[in-house]
């Protein structure tokens, strides 16, 4: 009897033993618990040249040191780009004095009408931290073929509206300037935090 | 919350109940119906109802988005068909949709609810597109938009302003 007990501690044990290793193995393997898709250096490192919501000629150096989050739209966009804004303006409310540390770059696909005082009322309405980017075409190009993000304008109706068609990611740069997490038009605040966090942290 | 009224000679369960119970009290009859004329509102089932209904505030003139959450409690479906607001020369229902992770956004159509469901206007999703402010707006303010149906009743809701982050 005394065998037959002992025999069965050592299965559980084993058997504990084994889930634990399975367990570490999978904690090596995702060392870091990123929420958002992690890009990490699988897109070019951050690269442009834009004019800034003040009229100042800007490229990626000025936001070296900073966690840069990319997003390509417009202002005339009712619904999906202030949502995005929105929920990314809520994410650096979440950070409190770690905001500072991020900057969201909104780079405009519809420069004609986004002026740069167009651009500088849109981004002041989300926070400080963000700022929105106007280019030429030549420039924008370079820009959403370095990301392959595609974007498309329709032919504007009898009033001169016109409806963009735009990318719905985000895409987050270390402050090196290197891809390190995608986010989309749909990702929830919190894990935005969440990531961010990590990133600050060195992650 | 903003409610469609029923108008006593519609055909919704409240007013047959109000109905049979004249038939079978006739002494409460004048009471009743001079309570119904008197606060029709009040005393009639809200088949629709409206809640959370609000507006995103942008800067200067740019197409604001207005959202909401539409609730049909009656027995029958109702469709959705328009919007309008005196606020806004242009009032467009349309609806956000993904294609090969592009954002894009395409006219609503009529949108029916069916009995005991609730139609959401949320971000990403449906939208009321609400273009050239006939004066400006600030947080806070209240703007009426009139939401229309199929069968020609209208329900008048307020919306409230809200700021940049609203969701």
């Amino acid at each position: 009897m005394r065998r037959i007990i002992g025999t069965l501690h050592q299965r559980r044990w084993l058997a504990l033993m084994s889930i634990a290793l399975m367990a570490g193995l999978a904690a090596c393997s995702q060392p870091k618990h990123w929420v958002l898709q992690d890009i990490n250096g699988l897109m070019p490192t951050l690269q442009f040249n834009l004019t800034d919501q003040d009229g100042q000629t800007v490229n990626a150096s000025n936001y070296r040191g900073k966690i840069v989050l990319l997003y390509f739209g417009y202002t005339h966009c009712p619904d999906i780009c202030p949502a995005t804004l929105g929920t990314l303006s809520l994410a650096l409310h979440q950070l409190g004095a770690d905001a500072d540390k991020v900057r969201v770059l909104f780079v405009s696909v519809d420069p004609k009408r986004d002026t740069t005082a167009v651009l500088k009322q849109y981004v002041t309405a989300f926070g400080p931290q963000f700022v929105g980017l106007r280019g030429s075409d030549d420039q924008l190009e370079s820009l959403t073929k370095r990301y392959r993000v595609a974007y498309s304008r329709d032919k504007p109706d009898t009033q001169g509206n016109y409806l963009v068609t735009h990318s719905s990611a985000v895409f987050i740069f270390d402050g090196t300037g290197k891809s390190r997490l995608l986010a989309l038009s749909a990702t929830k605040a919190g894990d935005i935090v969440h990531d961010l966090k990590l990133l600050i942290s060195g992650g | 919350m903003s409610s469609l009224p029923i108008p006593p000679t519609a055909k919704y369960p409240v007013a047959r109940r109000a109905s049979r119970r004249r038939r079978n009290a006739p002494g409460l009859v004048a009471g009743a119906l001079a309570a119904l004329l008197a606060c029709s509102t009040v005393f009639a089932a809200p088949a629709v109802t409206v809640t959370n209904a609000r507006i995103r505030l942008l800067p200067g003139d740019l197409p604001l988005a207005g959202y909401f959450d539409l609730a049909n409690h009656g027995k029958r479906a109702v469709t959705l068909t328009a919007a309008s607001s005196p606020e806004f020369k242009m009032v467009h229902m349309h609806r956000s949709i993904e294609q090969d992770g592009k954002s894009m956004m395409v006219p609503a159509g009529n949108l029916e609810i069916k009995p005991g469901d609730t139609l959401r206007f949320a971000p990403g999703g449906y939208h009321l597109m609400l273009m050239n402010r006939v004066k400006p707006l600030k947080v806070g303010n209240e703007v009426p938009i009139t939401l229309r149906f199929a069968d020609h009743k209208s329900l008048r809701v307020m919306f409230e302003v809200k700021g940049a982050e609203t969701q």
